[in-house]
């Protein structure tokens, strides 16, 4: 591999590296450490009282980060990285890295089947909450891309 | 958290492989190598999540990093924009619905 080549996909490696570990941390920070005390109160508002409610590991900062992570990753790669080629570095460090590690499925998953061992309705209900606010925002971020008037 | 986020960048560069390796070595769209890590990813969890007590193990913000929601949705909207209409609409449902199979079928091993 020539040095250039090299270089590049160096490049691009570090791009998908330095934004999955911004995204991750946003996300961390968001759905660990800085929970406001509020969230608690407002989920307990939210379910009752019911402490066997399968409800309580349903986690609103988590449809918030994914939902607004498909918003900014639809705004990106249709609206104002569309000319990009998928491999530009800076498409990669915001749409693979720091959108992509922002965003999960694999914690979606896990909240959907601590929910689906104590009640698989509530469960279902709240993978087609976030599958239905996830399109709303897709929805959002295509609007988004036709105001700005961009190639899409 | 810093050792989390830097297993979670890991997470992300084995994605970009995999859709790299869906669109060289199987002549692919990328949208089916994420595809393919998110299911992955699912099933780890639903493993780990009957299976071990410790539901904080590393493997858990690798599997966050190594799937990812934004492009399971932004990746078949992108294929619907370009023209891949059927691609972009199997991938988007088909994601959702083999992630829960994969999981429920890690967790019933």
């Amino acid at each position: 591999m020539n040095p250039s080549r090299l270089r590049l996909a160096l490049l691009r490696i570090l791009a998908v590296l330095a934004g999955g570990f911004l995204g991750g941390a946003i996300r961390f920070a968001l759905t660990n450490g800085l929970q406001p005390s509020w969230r608690r109160d407002l989920l307990d508002a939210a379910v009752g009282a019911d402490a066997s409610s399968a409800w309580r590991y349903f986690d609103p900062w988590l449809l918030a980060v994914n939902s607004i992570g498909v918003l900014l990753a639809v705004w990106l790669i249709l609206g104002v990285m569309n000319g990009r080629a998928p491999d530009d570095p800076w498409r990669l460090f915001w749409t693979t890295g720091a959108l992509g590690g922002l965003t999960t499925y694999s914690s979606l998953i896990l909240q959907l089947g601590r929910m689906g061992q104590i009640d698989t309705l509530a469960a279902f209900e709240a993978g087609l909450l976030s599958f239905l606010v996830a399109s709303l925002a897709a929805y959002g971020g295509w609007k988004l891309t036709r105001q700005r008037g961009s190639r899409c | 958290m810093l050792t989390a986020s830097l297993v979670c960048a890991l997470g992300c560069l084995v994605r970009y492989g995999s859709e790299l390796l869906a669109g060289t070595l199987f002549s692919v769209q990328r949208l089916w190598g994420t595809l393919a890590v998110n299911v992955i990813g699912a099933a780890v969890v639903g493993f780990v999540l009957t299976h071990t007590l410790d539901h904080s193990a590393a493997i858990v913000p690798f599997c966050g990093g190594l799937t990812s929601f934004s492009a399971a949705f932004a990746g078949p909207l992108h294929a619907w924009h370009d023209g891949s209409r059927r691609s972009g609409l199997v991938a988007l449902v088909a994601t959702p619905v083999l992630c829960v199979a994969a999981s429920a079928m890690a967790a019933a091993l």
